[in-house]
């Protein structure tokens, strides 16, 4: 990992300026930081991805467990649906 | 055998021979290693269906469509995404989510992740899992005492 000390309003270029980070404000422990990037790349909290990739691993059932699963997965579902 | 699988948008997702093979170039998020599915919708199951992993032997998910859990639900795709998928039109997309059970002190909790749904293009089968942000990981569909 490439460490780099800003102060406010200082920037980080990455990529002949393809992507540029600025950071905007210092409140307490909070950073707010501008992100400049094309739209083709995702810009994310990496706590959404780490959700996510917890989720998958805690969710991947082995064909045994999902079939005795699935009936009562399905009545969950179909009460919500009618709920 | 066909499968049809009517969906609450009035789209049908049609899966022949029971399974349709999907590939996530990318993989799932925080498991690249796992690319390459079938998935399967036996009738009876429905509105669920298996995703199941090609990768690794007896590995499934079960999956839903996010409007049976959330008629308002919308899935924000970039440009990016779009092109990944191979431009498919909305006719061609359809997206499902993975549905999880888990104990939670003396019961069992059923919750579906609509925070990362997975885009599929049904005429090549390429799919990804994307991140929608205004939504949960953990988005609740019933909570049961177990007895």
């Amino acid at each position: 990992m490439l460490v780099l000390t800003r102060k406010i309003n200082e920037a980080v270029n990455i990529h002949h300026g393809e992507i540029v980070i600025t950071v905007l404000t210092v409140e307490g422990e909070r950073v707010k930081l501008g992100i400049v990037a094309p739209k083709s790349m995702s810009v994310l909290r990496q706590e959404l991805l780490d959700q996510v990739g917890q989720e998958n691993q805690s969710a991947a059932l082995s064909l045994k467990e999902s079939n005795r699963q699935t009936a009562h997965l399905r009545e969950s579902l179909l009460q919500k649906v009618d709920a | 055998m066909d499968a049809i699988l009517e969906e609450s948008v009035g789209k049908s997702l049609v899966v022949e021979n029971s399974q349709l093979r999907v590939t996530l170039r990318e993989g799932l998020i925080g498991c690249e290693m796992w690319r390459e599915f079938a998935l399967e919708a036996p009738p009876d199951l429905a509105p669920l269906m298996y995703l199941h992993s090609l990768d690794q032997t007896d590995l499934t998910f079960i999956v839903t469509h996010p409007r049976y859990i959330l008629p308002s639900y919308q899935v924000d795709l970039s440009e990016s995404d779009k092109a990944d998928l191979g431009n498919p039109t909305p006719a061609e997309l359809a997206t499902v989510v993975i549905v999880n059970s888990a104990r939670r002190g003396e019961g069992q909790i059923v919750t579906a992740n609509l925070l990362g749904p997975i885009v599929i293009n049904l005429t090549t089968g390429s799919g990804r899992q994307i991140i929608q942000p205004e939504y949960s990981a953990h988005h609740l569909l019933s909570e049961t005492p177990v007895c």
